[in-house]
């Protein structure tokens, strides 16, 4: 079976906190302005998503049977805030691969598309924030 | 603080463009630390260079801040995204200079629906997608 076969993997989950100073130096990166609510910038949700879901990206390539270096991107993102992220807070991340497929450009040659779904969940229960990110992964010929 | 919205937001208004600040590998280093991001297509040049790509590859998170910053200085608002789904048609490499900009879809209640991008200056799509926005109807 091809990387189909991930779909509905269920990934471990964990949790993230938002660390001030590596909040800090995000705004700097990307010459973002502070909340002065003290929320967390929206790009936040999305690491958090990211960083939260279980895997590294070395073991997340692992388990797609992808090296390191096979040079995978993002394609897609979509982010949904129900509430910003605080900074200091922490929050679970739970979720799994929604669509993992095959498919071949023109250019770009064979790649798969796998899409996680992920939730940030609040020390209340609440879903606060949603990301489906989908990850393009060249596939070289064997 | 930027400059808030200051009429009443309508479909067709078009968003003030704003430009992406300077992409290097200093800045992308710095999103690596804070990501924890192993990602060889940051930081390592043979291998961009075998994919056929332009140069190391700028984060999405912060392609996306980029638009993120636009809707803020429209805003006002550091808070105001509600909802950012975005395509990345093309990467964004260190010495690329980008605007982010956008246009209102249509307006529901406190929430403007934008069609949003991200493009070099010679009009590159990079990024392109919606994002829902919390506005202040009520903004003077």
């Amino acid at each position: 079976m091809g990387i189909e076969r991930f779909q509905g993997y269920k990934l471990p989950g964990g949790v993230f906190t938002v660390e001030p100073d590596k909040h800090a130096l995000f705004l700097k990166a990307v010459d973002a302005e502070p909340s002065p609510a003290g929320n967390a910038h929206p790009m936040f949700a999305f690491i958090a998503a990211h960083n939260g879901m279980g895997l590294t990206f070395p073991q997340f390539m692992t388990l797609l049977d992808a090296p390191l270096d096979a040079g995978a991107l993002f394609g897609q993102e979509d982010l949904n805030i129900v509430r910003p992220l605080r900074i200091g807070e922490t929050v679970t991340v739970r979720g799994s691969i929604v669509e993992a497929r095959s498919t071949k450009g023109a250019k770009a040659g064979s790649f798969d598309l796998v899409t996680c779904g992920l939730e940030l969940i609040d020390d209340s229960g609440t879903v606060i924030c949603t990301s489906r990110e989908t990850y393009v992964i060249p596939r070289r010929a064997a | 603080m930027s400059r808030p919205v200051r009429h009443r937001v309508k479909a067709g208004d078009v968003l003030p463009e704003k430009a992406g600040p300077d992409i290097n590998k200093a800045r992308i280093k710095m999103v690596m630390d804070v990501m924890g991001d192993v990602n060889p297509v940051h930081i390592d040049e043979e291998l961009v260079k075998r994919m056929g790509l332009r140069g190391l590859v700028n984060q999405g998170p912060c392609n996306l801040a980029y638009i993120t910053n636009m809707l803020v200085a429209w805003t006002g608002n550091p808070d105001c995204v509600k909802r950012l789904q975005v395509r990345f048609h093309n990467l964004v490499v260190p010495g690329d200079r980008t605007v982010a900009g956008g246009t209102v879809k249509a307006v529901n209640g406190d929430t403007a629906e934008c069609d949003v991008w991200l493009r070099l200056a010679d009009g590159t799509t990079m990024l392109a997608g919606s994002a829902d926005v919390a506005i202040n109807h009520n903004g003077s």
